[in-house]
């Protein structure tokens, strides 16, 4: 793949994700460790329940991240546009796929398969920390904008709900404030409605959850 | 030093680190103790490092309007407040607290900067990265349960939909 893309492109990611000791040549050398692709449109990226075999490096292009609803029914969960790291969620944790990712228009990737990413995981030179701090970045950035697009949900109920009788209200105060703990990530361990403990994601519960 | 060092390597995420990076990360790392009672983090205050805790016990604590409730704990071998590592303009999510004298290394971004190729900054960034993921997985989850009753709204009878009260319990997973 052309040089110039790479090294544009890395400095593009590295304006989106910003991280201690960002270099853009050790992107460019992480960039040279996997396979480039090109997508026409509506080619599959990656589909729900997968097992994840790869992370994507957008260069070029967009792709629509859709996910299925419980009638089976496509949604749109987000467009993903150049430059931009993809399925990189299913191969930190391990877990099957989360959503598809479909070309919108014709795109260019580099595709960093499972063996060089666990290799580059453990690497203690350049490349090896700016994939560990690339993904940190991306993920510590992803889970503030799930948790304020969550609140958004909630601010438009609660909203609704104000209209409705005083027992309402006074149940939504508390509702609302242990929904935050929610967005915070931690572990709702649920004893009944009076009483709520959340415990850290992560961690056992010290009592049985419902 | 050395007893922090002793402290760290019995910590399952250094569980494969050289003492000599340990020792390394010691230097680099500021200890910083806290007696019960003390406030580590406000919420709502900017966040600038993290603490890796090495002994005693934390809890956090989310305010909202005249509600406090506590929503988690911190033990050792576990970091609190590492969105500032990467979101460094970022504000507290939570106020955490000392419920028993604590020991911790405070983490800031100089440190990933000084030491990128340290064995311990990267036994560190490995755990984040599972720590981060799982909360993502979480959040994600409580999203598309809100997705799904949507749906249902969509293609039911009017009666049949649930009411905005059942699609707050179902998203806190209470039913």
């Amino acid at each position: 793949m052309n040089d110039d893309l790479l090294r544009s492109q890395a400095g593009a990611l590295l304006q989106v994700h910003r991280f201690p000791g960002a270099r853009e040549d050790a992107l460019v050398a992480l960039l040279k460790q996997g396979v480039p692709l090109r997508l026409p449109d509506g080619a599959e990226l990656c589909r729900e329940g997968d097992q994840p075999d790869a992370l994507f490096f957008l260069l070029e292009g967009k792709v629509r991240v859709m996910r299925r609803d419980s009638k089976g029914r496509d949604r749109e969960l987000t467009i993903e546009t150049a430059p931009a790291m993809v399925g990189h969620m299913a191969m930190v944790d391990g877990s099957p796929r989360s959503a598809t990712c479909i070309a919108s228009g014709p795109v260019r990737a580099i595709a960093l398969d499972r063996k060089n990413y666990q290799e580059l995981l453990k690497e203690a030179t350049p490349r090896g920390t700016t994939l560990r701090r690339l993904l940190l970045s991306s993920l510590s950035q992803q889970l503030t904008d799930a948790n304020e697009r969550l609140l958004g949900l909630l601010a438009a109920v609660e909203q609704q709900l104000s209209g409705d009788q005083g027992e309402l209200e006074e149940i939504t105060g508390e509702h609302v404030m242990q929904v935050a703990g929610v967005l915070d990530g931690w572990k709702m361990d649920v004893q009944g409605a009076q009483s709520v403990e959340v415990v850290q994601t992560g961690q056992q519960p010290r009592r049985p959850s419902r | 030093m050395d007893s922090d060092v002793s402290a760290l390597s019995q910590l399952y995420l250094f569980r494969s680190v050289p003492p000599a990076a340990l020792q390394e990360l010691c230097a680099l790392a500021p200890p910083v103790s806290y007696p019960t009672g003390a406030t580590l983090f406000r919420q709502g205050d900017p966040s600038d490092h993290a603490l890796l805790v090495l002994s005693g016990r934390l809890q956090a604590f989310i305010h909202t309007g005249d509600f406090q409730r506590q929503v988690g704990e911190v033990r050792s071998g576990e970091i609190v407040g590492e969105g500032a590592l990467f979101n460094p303009n970022g504000a507290r999510s939570a106020t955490v607290v000392a419920v028993e004298p604590s020991a911790t290394l405070q983490l800031d971004w100089g440190l990933l900067e000084r030491s990128p190729n340290n064995a311990a900054v990267i036994a560190l960034e490995q755990y984040l990265l599972g720590t981060i993921a799982r909360r993502i997985r979480k959040t994600n989850q409580s999203i598309l349960a809100e997705w799904r009753a949507e749906a249902m709204l969509e293609q039911a009878a009017p009666a049949e939909a649930p009411t905005l009260k059942e699609r707050i319990l179902r998203l806190l997973g209470w039913s």
